[in-house]
């Protein structure tokens, strides 16, 4: 294998399969690496203990540290996020962009965004799901949000639908910008971890990487894109001397969860995606219904001390409240460590949204029509109304057991190269031969699920890239 | 990783929550390749507070965890989770979560 490319993009989830694919179709000599394996998506392990353990970054056994452990979920295959989440998407709210082009300064056009957004939306089907596979559990949602006067709509997803054909299939980046990457030539390099970069002769880019087999290879190239996620990305940065503001503005979305009995069944195996968000509360806080697959139905009620109710399995959903924090973490390195050491604290006023939530999402399970609720807590405990768990004194904010999968902001762009590790067109302020292509570049929480986001963002800054350089 | 030490308490929690009809070695393979998966300062403490949990009961019965009989170690782990005795808590609680998880999506897969 040649060992000098033009363009070399690290990561292939959303933010490198997008640039990857643009720059082969555009003729380029482009290699595109993966750390995980290139595993073709099987709806019938989608959700289980298989792809936690093949698709998840440390087999889905990573957390924060703070004032909570809060346990987040990588991709880690090809494909990244894409082959492994639920394929919600949303555009990033056009207030939300105002706040970030006045505070952060990233001068970005919201037609311009728009057409990004647009094209996204074509490449990948983003449609709504037929309303006779939208699970029963996902629906309940909005039977309680209508009898409480709250906000909530059905969610798009990343799925394209046939004449005649009501399963549809995901448009994952492999099933989508990864061929295409492919059909134009483009290598793809899976099992392949990135160790550390480098600058060698002529200013160029040494990538340094580590096969599976052991195999220690460089690569030398022009320009280097890099999209290994939130974490990832300043970890590799970090550890290769590039330490500017990298990793320091950490931002997720702490979620929580019940799990939720009612009188009939809600739940079936091969249940699917439930697709409902409550919006009323945005940008604070959001609901939404969480995959309820048996299996992790018994993590959470074994949680809460009531294992013995996965009899019911049937009757029973698990829900979650998210909010958007104002507290924020770091990404660092640790001696005789090669993993990355993430903290993030919630702030007095998170701690606040989170209870508050908490509450929320109880009053709308019960007026769904939930007969017993089971809170994610390690204690055995349960509530049958919202008077009950009203009695009750929740427990301190270290005993919540919090969940994200969205993780972003820990690489923010930005106008000024003293506060910011890039430019708003993703290039490091550091170094402008290098590009972040992912969530990490984000200026704060987009409020919502930050995978439209991010895809627009980085075919936004591709395209700049391609007009400017090639 | 004690090896031996993940097995006998793989066994345990699987006869604790009465997960008897399924087959172990698949439950022993996904615990190994869950501790290999582990960011290594976390597979570090796992090792660390594993093998203090295992060598604290010669203290007690003269024996090590896994030397005790099936019942008594049992009967440990149900103490252990009522009443959450820190940091040992976490270690039962990986165990746990992982053993249910793969035990319960084989026992979905069999009855499919």
């Amino acid at each position: 294998m040649k060992a000098h490319f033009k363009i070399i993009v690290i990561g292939s989830g959303p933010g490198g399969s997008i640039p990857g694919s643009l720059f082969a179709k555009k003729g380029e000599d482009v290699l595109m690496m993966e750390e995980g394996s290139d595993i073709p998506f099987n709806p019938t392990k989608h959700f289980s203990a298989y792809e936690l353990q093949n698709k998840y970054k440390n087999a889905g056994m990573t957390m924060s540290f703070g004032n909570n452990f809060i346990n987040y979920g990588e991709g880690f295959c090809v494909g990244g996020g894409s082959e492994v989440n639920s394929g919600l998407y949303h555009r990033l709210p056009s207030d939300i962009l105002d706040g970030w082009n006045n505070l952060h300064e990233i001068n970005c056009n919201k037609a311009d965004l728009a057409k990004h957004f647009d094209a996204i939306e074509q490449d990948l089907s983003i449609s709504y799901m037929p309303a006779k596979n939208i699970p029963i559990a996902s629906t309940l949602l909005q039977t309680g949000s209508e009898k409480l006067g709250w906000k909530c709509a059905e969610i798009p997803r990343l799925h394209k639908y046939e004449v005649d054909d009501e399963i549809g299939k995901k448009q994952t980046m492999s099933e989508t910008y990864i061929k295409e990457f492919l059909k134009n030539g483009g290598t793809l390099l899976a099992n392949t971890k990135v160790i550390k970069i480098s600058k060698g002769a002529r200013n160029l880019n040494i990538v340094s990487t580590s096969s599976n087999d052991g195999k220690l290879l460089d690569f030398t190239c022009d320009y280097l894109f890099i999209a290994c996620g939130a974490i990832n990305t300043p970890f590799l940065l970090q550890k290769s001397g590039i330490k500017k503001n990298v990793g320091t503005n950490l931002k997720l979305h702490p979620s929580f969860k019940f799990t939720a009995m009612f009188d009939d069944d809600v739940n079936f195996h091969g249940m699917g995606v439930p697709v409902h968000q409550i919006s009323h509360f945005h940008p604070r806080i959001s609901m939404g219904c969480s995959i309820s697959s048996k299996q992790f139905l018994a993590l959470n009620l074994n949680e809460t001390g009531n294992l013995e109710m996965l009899k019911y399995w049937q009757k029973i959903a698990t829900y979650y409240s998210m909010i958007c924090p104002s507290g924020s973490g770091s990404i660092s390195t640790m001696p005789f460590s090669n993993s990355p050491l993430v903290r993030f604290n919630l702030s007095k006023n998170d701690i606040d949204n989170l209870y508050k939530s908490i509450y929320l999402l109880a009053e709308v399970l019960f007026a769904a029509g939930a007969i017993r609720i089971f809170p994610s807590i390690d204690n055995e405990i349960s509530f049958s109304s919202l008077s009950e768990l009203n009695s009750f004194k929740l427990p301190k904010i270290h005993k919540l057991n919090l969940m994200t999968i969205h993780l972003f902001s820990s690489m923010r762009m930005g106008g000024s190269k003293e506060k910011y590790s890039t430019n708003p067109e993703g290039q490091l302020w550091q170094d402008q031969s290098i590009y972040i292509s992912d969530a990490s570049i984000l200026c704060d929480s987009p409020t919502v699920n930050p995978q439209g986001t991010v895809m627009a963002f980085a075919r936004m800054n591709a395209i700049n890239f391609i007009e400017e350089y090639l | 990783m004690n090896l031996a030490f993940n097995r006998i308490i793989s066994k345990s929690i699987l006869d604790m929550h009465n997960l008897t009809k399924i087959n172990n070695d698949d439950i022993y393979n996904f615990i190994d390749q869950q501790i290999l998966a582990l960011p290594d300062y976390t597979r570090f403490f796992l090792s660390i507070i594993a093998n203090t949990f295992n060598y604290f009961f010669v203290i007690l019965y003269f024996r090590s965890f896994i030397n005790l009989s099936s019942q008594k170690r049992i009967s440990i782990l149900r103490t252990l989770k009522r009443n959450k005795i820190p940091v040992f808590n976490l270690m039962l609680k990986f165990y746990e979560h992982s053993i249910l998880l793969i035990a319960i999506e084989n026992q979905n897969e069999s009855t499919l």
